[in-house]
C-alpha cells in the first residue's frame, strides 16, 4: 500500500476511534459528577435519617440523663460500619455519651455546633438537635467516613476508563475493517491518478464499483479523463498542424529572405547596415566587390575596426547621424577607403515602436561620371575657345574668297557658261561657310561671359526680325501673326537672335505659304514642374506655331543638338547650329525651349522664360 | 457498654458526691426526682377525656410534707403538657387529694382510693409501693436514681407509657 493511501485509511480509523474515546469521555465525566452529586445528597439524607432516629431515641436518656441507655443507643450506630462516632451532648453542652468506632479519628468536637451535615475531605459530620415537643433536650454528633463513596467513585473511574479503552481499540478494529469502504476506492482513484500523471496514460478508467459521494467522484474523474483523452488529441493534432505551419511559415521566410538576399546582392548599389553599436550587419555582394572585403571578415564588427580610414570621415559622420534619426544624402565625395567618387544616401531604420535599431547605407560610384563630366567640361571650354578663334580668323580668308570671286566675275568679259556657273558654286559655296563660320562664332560667343541683362520688349524684337527678314516674307507671301508681347529681362541681341531662327526655320521648312502664330500666355504651375523648373515663380510662354512640313516627335529632343540636321535635302539649306544656339540662348536666360510636330501639320516651338530679374 | 461510658458515669456519680441532704434524702437527689417528675409528662400520655375543658391545667400532687421546697416549681415552671400549663398541688392527707395527674406520695403508702374515674399517675418511694398497686416507683441502685413502672397497671387505668421511658426502667412484673 502507497503511503498515500495508508494516510486516508489511518486517518479514518484515527477519527473514528477517538470520536468513540471522546463521547465515551463526556458520557462518563456527566455520569462520574451526576454520581458524585447524588451520593453526597444522598449520604448527607441519609445521614440526616439516622440522626433524626437517633435523636428521637435518645430524648428519654438525655431527659433523665441516663448515660448507659444513651450509650446503649447510639452505640446502635455499630451497625452502620462507616459511622465512626456518635456523640450525644446534654442541653448544657457536656458529654451525655459517646461512641468512638475508629480509635484514628482525634479530633471530636468538644461541644455542639450548627445543625446538620457537611461533607468535608473524607468524612460527613453534623448535628442533629434532640428535642421533646419543643423543648430542646441536646444535641447529637455523627460522622461518617466517605470512604466508601471514593471506593466507588474509583471503582466508577476504573470502569469507565476500562470502558473507554476497550470501545476505542473496539472503534479501532472496527473502523480499519469499514473505513475500507471509503478509502479502497479513493485509493484506487489515486492510484490511478497517478498512473495518469506518470504514464500520460489518459486512456485509464477508475472501475472499482463504489456508491455514494466517491462513486460520484470516480464519475467525475472518468469524466475529466475523458475530456482530457479527447483535448489532448486534440492537442496533438494541433500541435502537428502548427508544426506543419511553422515550417510552412519558415521556408516561406527563408524564400523571402533569399530573395532579399538575392535582390540586394544583385544590386549594383552599395548597400550596408550598420546597428546602433557601428557594427556591420548588412553588406552586399556590391560591397565586397567594392572594398575588397569580404561578408565574413566584415559582419559584426566596427566599422572603424574593418576600415580604420573611415574615422572622421564623412561616410562615418553620417552614418552617426543617421544613428540620430537624420536623413543624409551625399551628392558627391571622395572616399575615404577606395579614394573613389560616390553619391550616397544614410537613412535610418526604425522598428514598429519607432526606435531606431540602425543605419541603412546605399551609395553608388560616381568616380567614371565626375571624371568624365570633367573631362567634357574641359574639352567643351576649349572647343568653343577654337571655334571663336577659328570663326574669327576663317572669316577674313573667306572674305577674301568672295571679294575676288566677285572681282572675277566683274572681269569675265567673254560669257563662258561653264566660267559663269563654277564662279557661281564657288561663291554660293564661300557665303554658305560665312554664314557657318557666322553662326559657329554666334554660338561660341554665347559661351562666353554673360553680358547684363535689361528689359526688353519683345515686340521690339519681332519687328526687327520681321524687318530683317523682310524679303523672304515677302518672297514666300509669308502671314505673321503676333499677339502682344510682354517685356521681359534679357540680352536683346540673344533674344533677337531666338527669334530670328525661330521665324527663318519656320519660314525656311515650308513647302507652302507660310502662317505663323506668334501667342504670349502665363505659365501654368504644372507646366513649369512638367518642365523641371522651381517652384514658385512667374514664366511666360511665348509659341510659335507654324504650318510647316513639321517632323517626326521623335526628332523633338534631337533637333536641338548642335549640327544635327534632320533635312539632307538642299531645298532646306542649313547649318544645323540654328536650334542649337536657340537652346543655349534659352539656358542663358534661365528658361526653357521645347517642340511638338506631326510630319506635314506645322510645327510649335514653345519658349518659357522668366518674366522678372533673376 | 464501653469502658469511655463507664468513665462518664463515674464523673456523674462523683459530682452527687458532693451534694446536702434534707429530710433523709439528699437535696441534689430532690432536685432530680423533680426533674423526672416532670419529665414523665413528656413520656406518658394521658386520656384526652382527662381534662374537662381545654384551660385545664396540669395538676402535679404531692401528699404530705413537701420535700421538694421550690424545686417542683422550678423544674415545671414555664414548661407545659401538650400546650396546658403545668401547676403544683399539695394535698396534705389522703383526703385532701384532688383532682390530679401526677401524685407524689413519697414514702408514704399508696392511699386507698385516688378520687375520680380519671387515671392518675401515683409515684411512691416506698419498697412494696408496687405492690400496693402504686404505678411508679423511684429506688436508688448505688448513687443512681432508678424508675420501675408497672405498665400493666399504667396501661389498664388508660395511661400510655413511652417506650423511652420503659427502656430506662424497670418494669415491674406482678407476682
Amino acid at each position: 500500500m502507497k503511503l498515500k493511501g495508508s494516510s486516508i485509511r489511518t486517518r479514518l480509523i484515527r477519527l473514528t476511534s477517538l470520536i468513540s474515546a471522546i463521547s465515551l469521555l463526556i458520557v462518563f465525566t456527566v455520569l462520574f459528577i451526576y454520581e458524585v452529586v447524588s451520593y453526597r445528597n444522598a449520604t448527607i439524607r441519609e445521614m440526616n435519617v439516622l440522626g433524626n432516629i437517633l435523636a428521637a431515641n435518645s430524648t428519654a436518656a438525655l431527659a433523665f440523663e441516663d448515660a448507659d441507655v444513651a450509650q446503649e443507643i447510639i452505640s446502635a450506630v455499630k451497625a452502620e460500619r462507616l459511622v465512626t462516632t456518635a456523640i450525644l451532648f446534654k442541653a448544657d453542652g457536656s458529654i451525655l455519651a459517646s461512641f468512638i468506632g475508629d480509635t484514628t479519628v482525634t479530633e471530636i468536637p468538644s461541644t455542639p455546633h450548627n445543625n446538620g451535615f457537611e461533607i468535608g475531605s473524607g468524612k460527613v459530620e453534623g448535628f442533629v438537635p434532640v428535642t421533646i415537643g419543643d423543648k430542646r433536650l441536646g444535641t447529637l454528633y455523627l460522622r461518617r467516613s466517605t470512604e466508601d463513596i471514593e471506593q466507588r467513585l474509583m471503582l466508577y473511574a476504573l470502569i469507565a476508563g476500562s470502558v473507554i479503552v476497550v470501545s476505542f481499540v473496539l472503534a479501532y478494529l472496527l473502523s480499519s475493517r469499514l473505513e475500507r469502504a471509503i478509502s479502497d476506492p479513493l485509493i484506487a482513484l489515486s492510484e490511478i491518478s497517478v498512473q495518469v500523471s506518470e504514464r500520460r496514460d489518459y486512456s485509464v478508467r477508475a472501475t472499482n464499483p463504489a456508491d455514494g459521494e466517491v462513486g460520484q467522484l470516480k464519475d467525475a474523474f472518468n469524466a475529466m479523463l475523458s475530456t482530457i483523452e479527447i483535448q489532448n488529441k486534440e492537442i496533438q493534432k494541433y500541435n502537428q498542424h502548427l508544426e506543419f505551419e511553422i515550417d510552412e511559415r519558415t521556408r516561406a521566410y527563408r524564400r523571402e529572405k533569399e530573395f532579399a538576399e538575392v535582390v540586394v546582392n544583385s544590386s549594383l548599389v552599395l548597400i550596408a547596415v550598420f546597428n546602433t553599436e557601428m557594427r556591420l550587419i548588412g553588406y552586399n555582394d556590391k560591397c565586397e566587390e567594392e572594398f575588397g572585403l569580404t561578408r565574413e571578415q566584415v559582419l559584426g564588427k566596427k566599422f572603424d575596426e574593418v576600415m580604420p580610414q573611415v574615422k572622421d570621415s564623412l561616410t562615418y559622420n553620417s552614418i552617426v547621424r543617421a544613428l540620430e534619426g537624420e536623413f543624409v544624402h551625399n551628392p558627391q565625395y571622395r572616399s575615404a577607403v577606395t579614394g573613389d567618387f560616390y553619391e550616397s544616401f544614410m537613412r535610418p531604420l526604425k522598428n514598429e515602436t519607432g526606435e531606431i535599431y540602425a543605419a541603412l547605407m546605399t551609395a553608388h560610384n560616381i568616380n567614371g561620371f565626375v571624371v568624365s563630366t570633367a573631362e567634357l567640361q574641359k574639352r567643351n571650354a576649349d572647343l568653343e575657345q577654337f571655334a571663336y578663334v577659328a570663326s574669327h580668323d576663317l572669316q577674313e580668308p573667306l572674305r577674301k574668297v568672295i571679294l575676288f570671286t566677285d572681282r572675277l566675275a566683274e572681269e569675265l568679259t567673254e560669257k563662258n557658261e561653264a566660267v559663269t556657273r563654277y564662279i557661281e558654286k564657288i561663291e554660293n559655296a564661300a557665303r554658305r561657310m560665312s554664314n557657318l563660320i557666322r553662326d559657329v562664332l554666334a554660338y561660341s560667343r554665347l559661351s562666353q561671359p554673360e553680358k547684363s541683362h535689361v528689359p526688353t520688349d519683345l515686340n521690339e524684337v519681332v519687328m526687327q526680325v520681321r524687318t530683317d527678314l523682310e524679303l523672304v516674307i515677302e518672297e514666300k507671301g509669308a502671314v505673321i501673326n503676333s499677339d502682344h508681347l510682354p517685356v521681359i529681362f534679357g540680352n536683346a541681341l540673344q533674344l533677337h537672335q531666338l527669334f530670328a531662327n525661330l521665324i527663318s526655320n519656320a519660314l525656311k521648312f515650308c513647302d507652302r505659304r507660310p502662317v505663323l502664330q506668334i501667342t504670349s500666355a502665363i505659365t501654368a504651375n504644372s507646366e513649369m514642374t512638367e518642365a523641371g523648373l522651381p517652384l514658385p515663380g512667374n514664366y511666360v510662354k511665348i509659341q510659335v506655331i507654324d504650318n510647316g512640313v513639321g517632323f517626326d516627335q521623335q526628332y523633338a529632343e534631337k533637333i536641338f543638338t548642335l549640327f544635327q540636321r534632320l533635312h539632307q535635302d538642299k531645298k532646306y539649306a542649313g547649318t544645323g547650329i540654328g536650334l542649337a544656339l536657340c537652346k543655349k540662348i534659352v539656358n542663358n536666360h534661365g528658361g526653357r525651349i521645347g517642340a511638338e510636330s506631326t510630319v506635314g501639320k506645322g510645327s510649335t516651338f514653345t519658349i518659357l522664360l522668366p518674366s522678372e530679374a533673376t | 457498654m464501653g469502658i469511655k461510658s463507664l468513665l462518664i458515669l463515674l464523673q456523674c456519680l462523683g459530682a452527687l458526691a458532693f451534694v446536702g441532704r434534707a429530710h433523709g434524702q439528699p437535696v441534689n437527689e430532690l432536685q432530680i426526682k423533680a426533674v423526672f417528675i416532670y419529665n414523665f409528662t413528656q413520656f406518658i400520655e394521658w386520656p384526652a377525656e382527662t381534662f374537662e375543658s381545654p384551660q385545664d391545667p396540669f395538676i402535679i400532687g404531692v401528699l404530705g410534707e413537701n420535700v421538694f421546697g421550690r424545686f417542683l416549681e422550678e423544674a415545671v415552671a414555664d414548661e407545659r403538657y401538650q400546650s396546658r400549663p403545668i401547676v403544683v398541688k399539695y394535698f396534705a392527707t389522703p383526703k385532701d387529694v384532688g383532682n390530679c395527674q401526677i401524685l407524689y406520695v413519697g414514702s408514704l403508702p399508696k392511699p386507698g382510693k385516688v378520687t375520680g374515674e380519671h387515671p392518675v399517675l401515683t409515684i411512691g418511694e416506698r419498697q412494696d409501693f408496687m405492690e400496693q398497686n402504686g404505678l411508679l416507683r423511684f429506688y436508688k441502685e448505688g448513687k443512681k436514681i432508678r424508675i420501675e413502672i408497672n405498665n400493666q397497671a399504667a396501661s389498664d387505668a388508660g395511661l400510655t407509657i413511652s417506650s423511652k421511658l420503659l427502656q430506662l426502667a424497670t418494669v415491674y412484673q406482678p407476682k
